[in-house]
Parts: structure tokens; C-alpha cells; sequence
């Protein structure tokens, strides 16, 4: 077993050298002759006013929030599920093996339902409309601009 | 490896680098879990720290406008309390460290693959620990977006008041 | 435990000590050449569907064209803007690859010739395959370009929130299987006579209806159509490949092909049986052979075997290049939707009805309670 970790670490070596390895061995052939308008930032063309580092809307941590917690729950679903099946074919346990994952399931399905009905998991547009009781279009599900 | 990234967590100056070393030093602790023949909680380690934890700490720290300038030797004040707590810990630890018996690792090396007796005992003896665990998870799911729910500003109308 | 070239040569053949490093360069020297192919295969195809003719002068019908492509990019000069963050920028393409070719460790391409056969193969795979989300991330933020920042910011929210179908695609094929580890999966498949359950997808049809939803999922996870918006955004030069250029840029490229690589041949060993065929079982093909008086030795066997699992990998890769050209973009919160209101659903349901019929049916498929029902042996 160690040994078959062995053989993976050497792949993600293998290929966390390649980069470094490409870039330097070509390092000799590649030209270089940076002047100011190669390094700047690109923006279309235009001289960039300001850093880059703006604050950005909290919608991208709340996926990453949520994403979390059910990332949690797939891992931990793992090894039950793999289990699942030895103890349906010797026949005894199968219950309790599936009642407790899907109640674990269950829960955080909960979880989801409510964001979803809350509005959490919308990319924001379609909260905001319903907040402003905006009307929606039936058939394409767009908010209408009135 | 592990040490230095550890290292760096804490006392980089930037605080980007310091998230990107959080990296590496997850990544070594889950190597220290495949070789000490926790194969399960490697992956998982991977899984949930690399792969979920810090993506959210980068949001996290890309998002926070003044992250970058603060200074971390400014004032030696700040370092009292979270002193005193680590000095806790770490001796708290260190007497754990000097209690296990640690000769008995290499004899239960064989005990592999952990991820069935890992299954088992969710189901089985720790099952209502499972289930709480679901419970926390829900908690933590709704009081995260509760707080992170983005504030709208055009004269809301009652919510319901659930 | 199968490791490398065991059985490929036979256990008495002096090559068999250097089995490990080899599977590790001989799968690595496969799979990132692949990827660059795979460039020059999408420009045919695309090439192909769009009524005209791809690339077809480098070498006979442009075969050699990825060649000439990577020497291109990296002679190119290696610019890095002044205000962007030197290391960070250097890391993040690593990070992908390392997330994409490492997985590839784990790939059962045939019965022997297995990078590594660990116990927690499938979950292995996905470990790293969620390593990826951070060097787009990252590569993103080096960039010190607002709009890098924010496509790739998309990026790994798209990435990030894919994982999940994806996840729990696979684990209702767990349920399935029983077992974690690549090689078992496989074998789990085999044809009836052999005691296999035969391919995962028509197991039963929920696991057939999770087969498409890993597939959209792996869609969305490499940034292809119809949810390639980070990528496209580059394609409108904005997003967060903009400030990477010559074979920095190569390298991301490379690491999004070997992705949808990875995820082709996970897809395969997962679903669609691997290396496994129906009506026989090219496990032990030798046997019915030597009978037959025919002396068939391990390597023709690896070949078939490893042929059959490219054969289907090449048909899911086929179908994700196909798509490209097919399918309009989807809008970012289109996207989001797509995957927390229809996949995550969709495939909770399909682990529930997995999970019901192995109760009801104890384990069996389709095609092996059929089997049983006719009353054949």
C-alpha cells in the first residue's frame, strides 16, 4: 500500500517538475527584451487606472461556503457507501446502512432546500428581481423590464 | 517540508503567500497521513482542506480590501494573548506527544485499507456521531450564508419572518 | 497488488523491477504528449464540423503539428507584467497540471498497467482533481488584471461548485461497486458469464441517468463548453488567462486537455467498464486460448485490453470536442443554476434510486437479473 503511495507521489512530482523543468531548460533559447509597454497590465488598449485588487461581491464566498459543507458531506458519504453493498449481499445491516446515510443526506438536502427558497443560491439576479417584485416572463423565466 | 510551509503560514508578511504556503503544508500533512497508512484520511485531507478550505480562504483573503496592509511586526502587543494560548497548547501537546506509546505503529502497519473499517464504524458505533455531524454541517451551511447574504439596498419590503 | 508493468512481461522478466518508475514515465510520457495531440485532434475536428480543413501541412496530415506548436510557445518570450506576482504566477499552471497528470496515477488502463492500485483509487482521483480549482484561482489573482481576477474567480466558483455532482455521480456508482480502488471497479464490470455485473452505465437506469450528469459535471470542471465562460472570456481576451503568454500559457492549455483526458478515462472505468468487453472476458483470455492450442502472450493481452480502454475514452473525448462546436456558452448564473438546481438534484435522486435497487435487487444489474430470469445456467 505504501509503496502504490509511493508511485503517486512520484506522478504528482513528475509532473510538478515538468513546468519548472520546460521553462528553464528554454530559458537559453527564449529572447528578451522587455520595455514598458510589454509590461503592463493588458486592459484592450488602455493604460489600467488603479490596482487590481477591488472588492468583489460575497455571492463568490457563498458558493464557496456551501460548496464546502457538501464537499464535507461527499467525502464522508464515501466510505458508507462503500460499505452499502457488502451488506446488502450478506444480507444483514443493509437497514441501518441506509437509513443513516440517507438521513445524513437528508439533512443537508434540507440545507439546500432553504437556500434555494431564501434565494442564497441564485447568482444574485433572480433574488433581487423577486425582492423588487419584478414581474417574470412565464415561458423563459426572465424578469420582464417593467 | 511541512515545517517550513507551517513556518511561513504564520509569519509571512504577505498574506497570499502565507495562504499559498497553507497549501503545501496541508499537502504534506496529507502525506504524513499515506505514510503513516491512513490512506482514507489522505485523500480526504486533500479533498476537503486543499481542495475546499483554501479556496475559501483565498476568496476570503482576495476579497478583504486591507488585507495587505497591515504589517505583521507592528505591535508586539498584539502577540500577548495569542502567545499565551499557543504556550497552552503546545505544551498541552507536547505532554500528549510524551504519553502515547509510539512503538506500537509499526506493528499495526497491515491494518490497511482503513477506509472499510472507517465505514463501518460511521455506521456502527459512532453512528449518532454521524448523524450529529450532519446536524453541524447544517448549521454551519445556514449561519454561513445567513451572515454572507448579500445586503440589497432598494427599500426592502418585510421579509417573512422566518 | 498491481502495480506498473506487473504481468505485462511476465513476473520472470528481468524488466519486471523497473515496472514502477516505468508505468510512472511511460503513463506520464503518455498522457501529457496525448494532451498536446489532443490540440491538434480538436482543430481537425473542429476543423471537420465547421466544413473546412484543420491544420494538414506539419508533417503527413499534420500529425507533426503539435510539435511545431509547443516549440512555438516555448521560444516565445516570457513576459510577466511588472505588477504581477512573480512566484505565484510561476506556481499556478503547475498547480493545474500537477491536479491533472497526478490523477492520472490512478487510471486502470488495463488489468496490470495501473500507475498505482490504491484502495481509495477513485477517491484519490478526485482529491487532486479539486487541486485545479486553485491554480486557476491563483493564476488569476498573480495577474494583477482586473478582469483575469474576475473571470478567474468565476473559474473556480464554476470548478468548485462542479465537484459536487460529480462526487456524488461517482458514489452511486460506489454503491454499486463496493469498492474504491480503480482495479476492483473494473473488475466488477465484467462480462455475466464471468460474474460481473457488466458496464456500471446500464446497471440500472439510474446510474445510467448519472453517467450524464458526471459527464456534464466533468464538462464544467475542465472549462469546455457549454460552460467554458472563463475560458471564453479569454477567447473576448479578458479572463484569467490574459497575462499568461508563450508556454506559460501552453501550460494551462495542456493541463485543461489532460483534464478532460483524466476525466474521459475516469468516466470509462467508472461507467462504461473500463477495459471489459462484452462476451469475453480479456482478463483471462489466455485460458479458452491455450486450450484452443494458441500460446497468447501477456503483452498482446495488455494490448488488447489497454486498445479497448483508449477505444472508449476516445469516444467520450470525441463527444466533448463535438460538443464545443455544437453548444452556445452558458451565462455565468445560467451556469450556477445548471449545477445547484438541476445536477445536484438530479443525481441526490439518482444515488437514492442506485442505492434502492442494490437493496431490492442485491447487488445484480439489468442485464444479470435477465440473465437469471431466463433461467441460463
Amino acid at each position: 500500500m505504501l509503496q502504490e503511495f509511493g508511485n503517486a507521489l512520484s506522478f504528482i512530482v513528475l509532473a510538478a517538475i515538468l513546468p519548472p523543468a520546460a521553462l528553464g531548460i528554454f530559458k537559453f533559447f527564449r529572447p528578451s527584451y522587455p520595455h514598458a509597454g510589454k509590461l503592463m497590465t493588458y486592459e484592450c488598449g488602455e493604460i489600467p487606472k488603479g490596482s487590481a485588487y477591488v472588492m468583489f461581491n460575497n455571492r463568490f464566498y457563498l458558493v464557496a461556503i456551501v460548496f464546502l459543507v457538501f464537499d464535507v458531506e461527499v467525502a464522508l458519504l464515501f466510505p458508507v457507501m462503500m460499505l452499502f453493498r457488502d451488506a446488502v449481499i450478506s444480507g444483514e445491516g443493509a437497514t441501518q446502512v441506509f437509513l443513516l446515510s440517507f438521513s445524513f443526506l437528508f439533512v443537508l438536502l434540507l440545507g439546500l432546500i432553504y437556500e434555494w427558497k431564501k434565494g442564497d443560491i441564485d447568482w444574485i439576479r433572480d433574488a433581487e428581481d423577486r425582492r423588487r417584485g419584478l414581474a417574470k416572463d412565464k415561458k423563459w423565466g426572465r424578469t420582464l423590464a417593467s | 517540508m511541512g515545517t517550513l510551509s507551517a513556518l511561513l503560514v504564520a509569519f509571512h508578511p504577505n498574506i497570499l503567500y502565507a495562504a499559498v504556503s497553507l497549501i503545501f503544508s496541508l499537502l504534506s500533512v496529507a502525506g504524513m497521513y499515506a505514510a503513516l497508512g491512513a490512506d482514507f484520511l489522505a485523500a480526504a485531507q486533500l479533498i476537503i482542506y486543499v481542495g475546499a478550505i483554501v479556496v475559501v480562504i483565498l476568496f476570503a483573503v482576495m476579497m478583504s480590501e486591507d488585507i495587505y496592509r497591515g504589517r505583521l511586526f507592528d505591535n508586539f502587543k498584539r502577540f500577548l494573548w495569542p502567545a499565551i494560548f499557543s504556550v497552552v497548547i503546545l505544551s498541552g501537546v507536547v505532554k500528549l506527544l510524551l504519553q502515547t506509546n509510539w512503538s506500537g505503529i509499526k506493528d499495526n502497519f497491515d491494518r490497511l485499507p482503513t477506509t472499510k473499517a472507517m465505514g463501518l464504524a460511521l455506521v456502527g458505533p459512532y453512528a449518532i456521531v454521524f448523524q450529529y455531524v450532519a446536524i453541524v454541517l447544517l448549521l454551519g451551511l445556514i449561519g454561513a450564508v445567513v451572515v454572507a447574504r448579500p445586503e440589497f439596498h432598494h427599500g426592502d419590503h418585510e421579509e417573512d419572518q422566518a | 497488488m498491481k502495480t506498473g508493468f506487473d504481468g505485462v512481461f511476465g513476473v520472470n522478466s528481468p524488466l519486471f523491477i523497473f515496472s514502477a518508475l516505468a508505468a510512472v514515465i511511460v503513463i506520464l510520457g503518455f498522457a501529457a504528449p496525448l494532451g498536446g495531440f489532443c490540440t491538434f485532434i480538436e482543430r481537425r475536428l473542429a476543423a471537420g464540423f465547421q466544413e473546412r480543413i484543420g491544420p494538414n501541412r506539419v508533417g503527413p496530415a499534420g500529425l507533426f503539428q503539435m510539435f511545431s506548436d509547443i516549440l512555438k510557445l516555448l521560444l516565445k518570450e516570457d513576459t510577466i507584467t511588472k505588477n504581477a506576482d512573480r512566484v505565484i504566477f510561476a506556481l499556478a499552471p503547475s498547480l493545474v497540471l500537477v491536479g491533472s497528470l497526478g490523477a492520472f496515477a490512478t487510471i486502470p488502463f488495463t488489468n496490470n498497467v495501473l500507475g498505482a492500485d490504491l484502495d481509495i483509487g477513485i477517491f484519490w482521483a478526485m482529491a487532486l482533481g479539486s487541486v485545479v480549482s486553485l491554480g486557476v484561482l491563483l493564476g488569476a489573482w498573480s495577474s494583477d488584471n482586473k478582469w483575469s481576477l474576475l473571470g478567474g474567480m468565476r473559474g473556480a466558483a464554476q470548478i468548485v461548485s462542479f465537484e459536487i455532482p460529480l462526487g456524488i455521480a461517482i458514489l452511486s456508482a460506489i454503491t454499486v461497486t463496493g469498492t474504491l480502488s480503480m482495479h476492483g471497479i473494473v473488475k466488477g464490470q465484467a462480462w455475466i458469464t464471468s460474474g460481473g455485473g457488466f458496464w456500471n452505465i446500464i446497471h440500472n437506469p439510474f446510474l445510467f441517468i448519472n453517467f450524464f450528469v458526471y459527464f456534464i459535471a466533468s464538462l464544467a470542471e475542465c472549462n469546455r463548453v457549454p460552460f467554458d465562460l472563463p475560458e471564453a472570456e479569454s477567447e473576448l481576451v479578458s479572463g484569467f488567462n490574459t497575462e499568461f503568454s508563450g508556454f506559460r500559457y501552453a501550460l494551462y492549455m495542456l493541463g485543461e486537455f489532460c483534464d478532460i483526458i483524466l476525466f474521459a478515462g475516469l468516466g470509462t472505468a467508472v461507467f462504461l467498464g473500463g477495459w471489459q468487453l462484452p462476451f469475453v472476458n480479456l482478463a483471462e483470455l489466455h485460458v479458452p486460448l491455450a486450450i484452443a492450442g494458441m500460446n497468447v502472450s501477456p503483452l498482446v493481452q495488455t494490448g488488447l485490453m489497454g486498445g479497448v480502454f483508449l477505444a472508449k475514452m476516445a469516444s467520450i473525448i470525441f463527444v466533448v470536442m463535438w460538443l464545443r462546436w455544437t453548444l452556445p456558452r452558458l451565462r455565468v448564473d445560467q451556469l450556477m443554476a445548471v449545477c445547484w438546481k438541476y445536477l445536484i438534484p438530479i443525481s441526490f435522486f439518482n444515488l437514492l434510486g442506485s442505492a434502492l435497487w442494490v437493496w431490492l435487487f442485491k447487488g445484480q444489474s439489468i442485464l444479470q437479473l435477465v440473465w437469471a430470469w431466463t433461467g441460463v445456467n
